[in-house]
């Protein structure tokens, strides 16, 4: 999964997937947007077919936060 | 020459506006930016042909194909002059600007924007530029002027390029592949319909107050008319106002979005819906355009083009909420129409106008706002710099605000454009007041309620 996460990550800010582990923030250490953040939400939802209540997406912080948001609303 | 290729939502946004008005120059956005130091204009005619190189949109070109818009890229071409232009007054500068700020560019010509150098009035140089708005948006003109200028800078000193710039080639491509998303798309339309569902047919609340609506609705013996004829093709002649908030206030404002992390935009829409609905009957249900940039991925934010799209923001807020409630609410929406920005505006406008039987000279916004996260980067050093747009002359909406921070006062700058059949200058001026007001009250104390700020609008 952090994989995937980190490829989806990937194509919102231009960094090497290797940098990113789940103790990155991805406000501070990616600087990413409300904009990026919801598309990223999006991108996150589409592909592990899950919804992601915005309330929630806004409060991720870590790339660990979106893994284990991702586990808590998976079939 | 490339691929012929489809006009990408964005453009087909854009493009849809010349359905509200007889007058070309509504889709071109001239703008201007200058520095407090002298240019070498034949350095920057240099820069400007590898930046042509570089910025791929600026080799894009239109034809109609059997009745329909189509683009490609030129491979390559050269500018061989750009005039340069001396001013000597405010007055001189300006009235030059607008006129030609008012002159279509003939995109469907090979003239797809105009560009001038020029030595301004008060001891600044800088460029001018009136460039299509299928070509570029605000921000791809704010990314042009900084690329050019690091152009100019690697020729000046002698130092490294900037770093490449993305295609908007490829960007289109990318475009009118997520078009074919529909599971996408169905997912959107569902969002929309219940979004516009929600509180019945929304309703005018413009800047100017009531009285227009009351006008419609005896003129269309239509007492329960919510939706009055805000387009007029023919009425379209607009003015321009360019008003400041203060290094002091704008820096507050900024502060206050960055510890918050909101954006400035939400904070100016929650403050002029507040105005709006203080002066029309208190209604909590307003309705306006935010124009945004699709610039999402690090890509998009170093490449050209036009990838604007209008976001239809409804709200209905209570007075009993705070400014804090209120202006999550303000988010709330935002982030559910950034989630379906694939779904174009065309559909979404068509959808609204097919749900309450709108005729297409019908417009529910009171208002459209566009946030341009200026920076002093433009320049790449700290001198002064000065950047602000023109009055088209013509325009559909009855008021659009460009809200950008302003680096040469350290404050924000809005620069209204408004149709004066149905605005006039005391009510812009008196709507940016309050705008103002509203934001410094709420900022102070987020938990003031929209009641109480309702109360302190004044006209």
């Amino acid at each position: 999964m952090l994989d995937k996460i980190r490829k989806i990550l990937c194509e919102f800010v231009d960094v090497a997937p290797e940098e990113i582990t789940l103790d990155t923030d991805i406000h501070t250490d990616l600087a990413l947007n409300s904009l990026e953040l919801v598309n990223f939400a999006v991108e996150v939802e589409e592909e592990f077919d899950v919804v992601i209540p915005d309330k929630e997406a806004m409060g991720i912080h870590t790339v660990g936060d979106v893994i284990n948001i991702v586990k808590k609303y998976m079939k | 020459m490339s691929e012929l290729y489809n006009l990408i939502p964005s453009q087909e946004n854009i493009y849809t506006l010349v359905k509200y008005s007889f007058h070309k120059q509504i889709v071109q956005v001239p703008s201007s930016v200058s520095f407090d130091y002298d240019i070498d204009f034949s350095l920057l005619l240099k820069a400007l042909n590898i930046e042509i190189e570089r910025n791929d949109c600026l080799r894009l070109r239109f034809k109609e194909v059997d009745g329909v818009i189509k683009e490609y890229f030129l491979p390559e071409y050269k500018i061989h002059r750009v005039p340069v232009l001396t001013f000597n007054t405010k007055e001189e500068q300006e009235k030059y600007f607008d006129k030609d700020a008012q002159t279509p560019v003939y995109f469907l010509k090979d003239e797809c924007y105009r560009i001038k150098f020029f030595r301004a009035y008060n001891g600044y140089s800088g460029i001018y530029f009136n460039v299509s708005h299928l070509v570029m948006d605000a921000m791809g003109i704010f990314i042009f002027y900084t690329d050019l200028m690091g152009v100019y800078k690697a020729l000046a000193t002698g130092s490294e390029l900037p770093p490449p710039m993305f295609r908007y080639e490829d960007y289109i491509k990318s475009e009118h592949e997520k078009m074919k998303n529909t599971a996408r798309l169905e997912k959107s339309a569902e969002f929309y319909k219940q979004y516009f569902a929600k509180g019945g047919e929304p309703g005018y609340a413009g800047i100017h107050g009531p009285e227009f609506l009351e006008r419609e609705r005896k003129r269309t013996h239509n007492p329960a008319l919510k939706v009055p004829t805000a387009y007029s093709p023919i009425y379209d002649k607009s003015a321009f106002l360019i008003l400041d908030i203060d290094a002091e206030k704008g820096q507050k404002i900024l502060s206050f979005c960055r510890e918050k992390s909101i954006a400035p935009e939400m904070l100016f829409i929650l403050a002029m819906r507040t105005y709006c609905s203080a002066v029309n009957y208190r209604t909590p249900d307003v309705f306006c355009n935010l124009m945004c940039g699709k610039r999402i991925t690090y890509k998009d934010q170093r490449m050209g083009g036009c990838v604007a799209q209008t976001l239809q923001v409804r709200t209905i807020i209570p007075e009993t909420d705070t400014f804090a409630e209120a202006l999550d609410e303000c988010l709330t929406v935002r982030n559910q129409l950034f989630r379906n920005l694939n779904y174009p505006f065309t559909y979404s406008r068509g959808m609204l106008m097919k749900m309450y039987n709108h005729k297409v000279i019908q417009g529910v916004s009171a208002f459209m706002v566009s946030w341009l996260p200026f920076s002093s980067a433009v320049n790449g050093s700290d001198l002064a710099m000065e950047f602000r747009t023109y009055n088209l002359g013509r325009y559909f909406n009855p008021l659009y605000a460009i809200v950008f921070p302003n680096p040469h006062t350290g404050g924000i700058s809005i620069n209204y454009m408004y149709r004066y059949k149905i605005v006039n200058e005391k009510t812009v001026r008196s709507f940016h007041k309050n705008t103002v007001d509203i934001i410094m009250k709420g900022i102070e104390n987020p938990d003031i309620t929209i009641r109480e700020l309702l109360n302190g609008v004044t006209r």
